[in-house]
């Protein structure tokens, strides 16, 4: 009771007050960082991007999923605190929304998705969300949106560490360790976390425990660039992951199974500025296992491992000072084995997209396109067409129209039992329009959206009664998206209060009904105040109700949940400690029928820096 | 609770100026108790879910009263509800992932127990002289693992794990014996499982993938699906097993490998069977199958629970992509028309009838 009170009326002072200025780490506004995966912002002026800094990163749990959930329009349903978390972006299915890891295009060659609870976002500078298609540059997946893992480097800036360990309810750990050493020509960086918990949070209004539920995982991500001279650099990525969890049982089941995630990625990038011309290769190596226990107690398993292969070659040429030319060209591999899969399949794409962009400021527009040629199936050409027009220089107009695709999955393709070789990929059509309005202190975005997609895959019975992957479904949705921003330092007082808004109407195209798992309206806000050495949070997430029937007649009950934090700098940022309240309403909801949530929790964190 | 209200208030108020309109999803449990004249549907629910639940029909006034089971008891049934069987005044429900066997009075559908130790992915359930005698998969990966757990049927008492070869089914009590078909849990087998007290008495080969049971007049039947295409599809068959001295005496085999037979019921000396949603039939004493069906059941489009009870096939049928409720479709044997539909709860695996 007393807590709830506290919140609450730290929210409304918020909301209401008016104080002064100071520096503050945690809730700095975002600062002008170089970016690896540079096109994402040059090349996407027309759609909406929301860019996720390493102090909010740092701020919150661990794995992508809370984070995400608690910050941008991305729904996600997900099995219990660190079990399988899949995204819905947009209404989209869960592999319509592309994860790219530097560039690179990182969802599952099994299952078309990324699990976000097995991606950690210790090690990266930001995380970039980008709403809409994007399929000419980021390839498969991008329907939806994307979300992207960005590293970045620092150069002449010597030794920096952090350690960071965090400690709280149900046995939850976790630490993390940042290195970072650079002189003027070489930059390398080492991220190594550890995260784990025994997870048997009491179910509330209930007397069962979160049983079989423990995860711990480890992830190491290492990077180094070296420049030749300020025009040519080399620099090399690598992230490795290795996760082990049970599959927790639900109200009213019990469970010993088991899942363990083996993921490594390897990225070689070379730059080179050459006159009008930048010309950057990429050579990337994925390589994804998982392993599934029936019986964790037992030896025997059911596995699947695939590897792949990526050259990646852009170029860009500007053409004249307004007008640019961007070249790409991209071949991939995939060779997949398992338990389901017969013998060891291969998968073969290369593709060929062309960009150009001119900047006739306040109006600029983009054009651009990509073929891809497969030996499994065929795929549309793809499409975008943008602009942008700066109606003032406080107010932006956009507008972006492409076909965008998802490709068949190795499972679809060669699973033992239905696995169809005659699949087309799915393909939408979309549209957007956004505004972006700035008074002062206040960034207000407005982005309306609508989503035609055919031949989507789903698993289907035949007529044998075997279920088998068919293009059938046909989609449409449509919504909005809004966010506002709003941030002043008023004497030594800091404040900020970030907020999104997406209203998302997902329809079957035969039934007309709305489709499962895609709330009508999901909410976030946060806000930070800091002054001299203290900082605090809250943050607050509300999810629509959602069907979990296509006959819409059952659903789960909407849900509003929030956190609060507060930070205490002891000397001078070299070391903060930090408490944390996770639902500190003691809400009771489920994310997923049958799976309760955990009602509140408490951790505290220790960030040293030297 | 006033602040959170409030809170709450004020957050609709700022941002939310839509609200969801009540559309009454979640259908509304029955608890009127009073389940004696009519049948029930066992509704499994989709895996992981935990929304299996019963639905009470009662024809004579075509009334369907749905979750009765949590609407009486006030708790949920649990996740994929696999058979239901009546001993005395009770009414035993397997519930296969939870683990357990919830077992009420009959009229009512008041709980009395709940079985929970002693199974391991339990399946179906029979009885004979007191006894409850319910197959178990054990992890569905592992052939080494299988039983048939025997409880006391009236004291709940658990008596004694059998152990069996792999994927134990159906379950059906004839005579003094108890005859299993293993279908093969996650694998395939082709066999049945004779057990006489706490014992397997013999194992008869039939064909691969026995689906169902029927007895009568001296002999059992069997139908055998056949393997599935992924498999190297097989064509399936139905054995005859003279019960006297429980060797197989005629097997009937499909002509083609995409023959694959299920829901084998006997009435009124006839044997019936469907392929897909076609339902076949013929004299016990036939010497060859039919190759015209009687009828299809159209409006079954994706068939997942079959019953034939006194002239009438009760069809139940799943939603199109197993998420929603079902559909039961009422059918006139002799002349395939259809007499009567009802809804049911979500993926409907079973109706019966004591």
């Amino acid at each position: 009771m007393m807590n709830k009170n506290v919140f609450y009326i730290l929210f409304f002072v918020l909301l209401h007050s008016h104080p002064g200025y100071s520096q503050l780490d945690s809730i700095n506004h975002l600062d002008e960082v170089v970016l690896s995966d540079v096109h994402l912002f040059r090349r996407s002026n027309s759609n909406t991007i929301q860019v996720l800094n390493d102090s909010v990163l740092e701020h919150n749990s661990p794995a992508l999923t809370s984070i995400l959930k608690f910050n941008s329009p991305i729904y996600f349903r997900e099995n219990g605190p660190g079990m399988v978390a899949s995204a819905s972006f947009r209404g989209t299915t869960a592999s319509q929304t592309a994860v790219i890891w530097n560039g690179i295009n990182i969802n599952s060659q099994f299952t078309g998705q990324t699990d976000f609870n097995t991606i950690l976002t210790s090690g990266y500078e930001n995380i970039a969300i980008r709403s809409g298609g994007g399929s000419v540059l980021y390839g498969s997946g991008a329907i939806g949106g994307s979300v992207h893992l960005n590293d970045r480097f620092r150069f002449s800036n010597g030794f920096q560490n952090k350690v960071q360990i965090r400690y709280g309810s149900f046995d939850t750990y976790y630490g993390n360790l940042e290195s970072e050493y650079s002189k003027e020509n070489l930059s390398v960086q080492l991220n190594i976390s550890k995260n784990g918990s025994e997870n048997d949070f009491p179910y509330p209004e209930s007397n069962k425990l979160n049983e079989n539920g423990d995860y711990s995982n480890t992830g190491i991500n290492a990077a180094v660039a070296y420049l030749f001279n300020p025009l040519n650099s080399l620099k090399f990525y690598t992230n490795y992951y290795v996760g082990d969890r049970g599959f927790s049982g639900t109200l009213t089941a019990p469970s010993k199974s088991k899942y363990e995630d083996l993921n490594s990625k390897n990225l070689l990038e070379w730059r080179r500025y050459l006159g009008n011309f930048t010309s950057t290769l990429r050579l990337a190596y994925l390589d994804e296992e998982y392993k599934y226990f029936e019986n964790r107690n037992r030896e025997d398993y059911s596995y699947g491992r695939s590897k792949s292969g990526i050259v990646k070659y852009e170029l860009e040429y500007r053409l004249h000072y307004d007008k640019k030319l961007f070249a790409l060209l991209e071949y991939r591999k995939t060779r997949g084995e398992g338990t389901n899969i017969e013998a060891i399949q291969e998968r073969n794409t290369g593709s060929a997209g062309l960009l150009f962009s001119h900047d006739l400021y306040p109006f600029r527009y983009e054009l651009s396109t990509r073929t891809e040629f497969s030996d499994r199936y065929d795929s549309p050409l793809l499409f975008s067409a943008g602009a942008s027009y700066a109606v003032t220089e406080d107010y932006l107009v956009k507008l972006n129209v492409s076909r965008n695709y998802r490709i068949p999955t190795l499972n679809d393709l060669f699973w033992y039992a239905g696995g169809n070789l005659n699949l087309r990929p799915e393909n939408s059509l979309q549209a957007e329009v956004g505004q972006e309005v700035n008074f002062s202190n206040l960034k207000l975005t407005v982005t309306g959206f609508v989503i035609d997609t055919e031949d989507l895959l789903r698993w289907v019975p035949a007529t044998n009664g075997m279920w088998r992957p068919e293009n059938t479904h046909q989609t449409l949705n449509y919504g909005m998206e809004a966010t506002a921003n709003w941030n002043k330092n008023i004497n030594g007082h800091l404040l900020k209060i970030n907020s999104t808004y997406s209203f998302t109407k997902a329809v079957d195209q035969k039934t007309e009904r709305q489709l499962i798992y895609v709330p009508l309206h999901k909410a976030t806000a946060s806000a930070g105040y800091g002054f001299k050495r203290f900082s605090s949070y809250f943050q607050f997430l509300y999810n629509g109700e959602v069907f979990t029937s296509s006959d819409n007649r059952y659903s789960l009950d909407p849900y509003y949940i929030a956190n609060a934090g507060v930070t205490y700098d002891l000397f001078k940022n070299h070391l903060e400690i930090g408490f944390e309240a996770q639902n500190i309403f003691n809400t009771s909801y489920q994310s997923m029928p049958s799976r309760p949530m955990p009602g509140r929790a408490y951790y505290s964190s220790l960030i040293f820096k030297f | 609770m006033q602040t959170r209200n409030y809170f709450y208030l004020i957050f609709l108020l700022l941002i939310l100026n839509s609200c969801e309109a009540d559309d009454g999803s979640n259908p509304e449990p029955d608890n009127s108790g009073t389940y004696s004249e009519g049948f029930f549907v066992l509704n499994e629910g989709v895996f992981g879910q935990g929304n299996s639940s019963v639905s009470f029909i009662d024809p004579a006034n075509e009334e369907v009263s749905q979750s009765i089971f949590s609407g009486v008891n006030g708790v949920d049934l649990g996740d994929t509800a696999s058979d239901l069987g009546f001993y005395k005044d009770r009414v035993f429900m397997v519930v296969n992932v939870s683990n357990k066997i919830e077992i009420v009075e009959e009229g009512s559908f008041l709980k009395v127990a709940t079985i929970e130790g002693n199974l391991e992915n339990p399946r179906k359930i029979t009885f004979l002289d007191g006894m409850a005698y319910v197959t178990n998969w054990g992890d569905a990966s592992n052939p080494l693992d299988d039983y048939v757990a025997v409880f006391n049927a009236e004291t709940f008492e658990f008596i004694t794990k059998i152990a069996v070869e792999e994927g134990p089914e159906n379950i059906l009590a004839e005579g003094n014996r108890i005859f299993v078909a293993h279908k093969g849990g996650w694998n395939f087998n082709n066999t049945i499982s004779v057990i006489s007290g706490s014992d397997v008495e013999k194992i008869i080969q039939v064909g691969e993938v026995p689906n169902s049971l029927a007895a009568g007049n001296g002999y059992l039947w069997v139908s055998s699906s056949g393997l599935p295409n992924y498999a190297g599809e097989t064509a399936g068959s139905l054995s005859k097993i003279d019960l006297s001295t429980l060797e197989v005496v005629k097997k009937f085999e499909g002509a083609s490998a995409s023959w694959h037979p299920a829901n084998l019921t006997l009435e009124n000396d006839l044997v019936h069977y469907t392929l897909g949603t076609e339902v076949y039939s013929f004299a016990t004493g036939e010497e060859t199958l039919p190759l015209e069906p009687e009828f299809i059941m159209e409006e079954a489009t994706n068939l997942y629970g079959f019953k034939l009870n006194n002239g009438r096939i009760y069809a139940a049928s799943a939603s199109p992509d197993y998420t929603g409720d079902g559909k039961l479709f009422i059918y006139d044997v002799t002349t395939g028309s259809l007499e009567e539909t009802y809804e049911t709860g979500i993926n409907p695996n079973g109706i019966f009838f004591n």
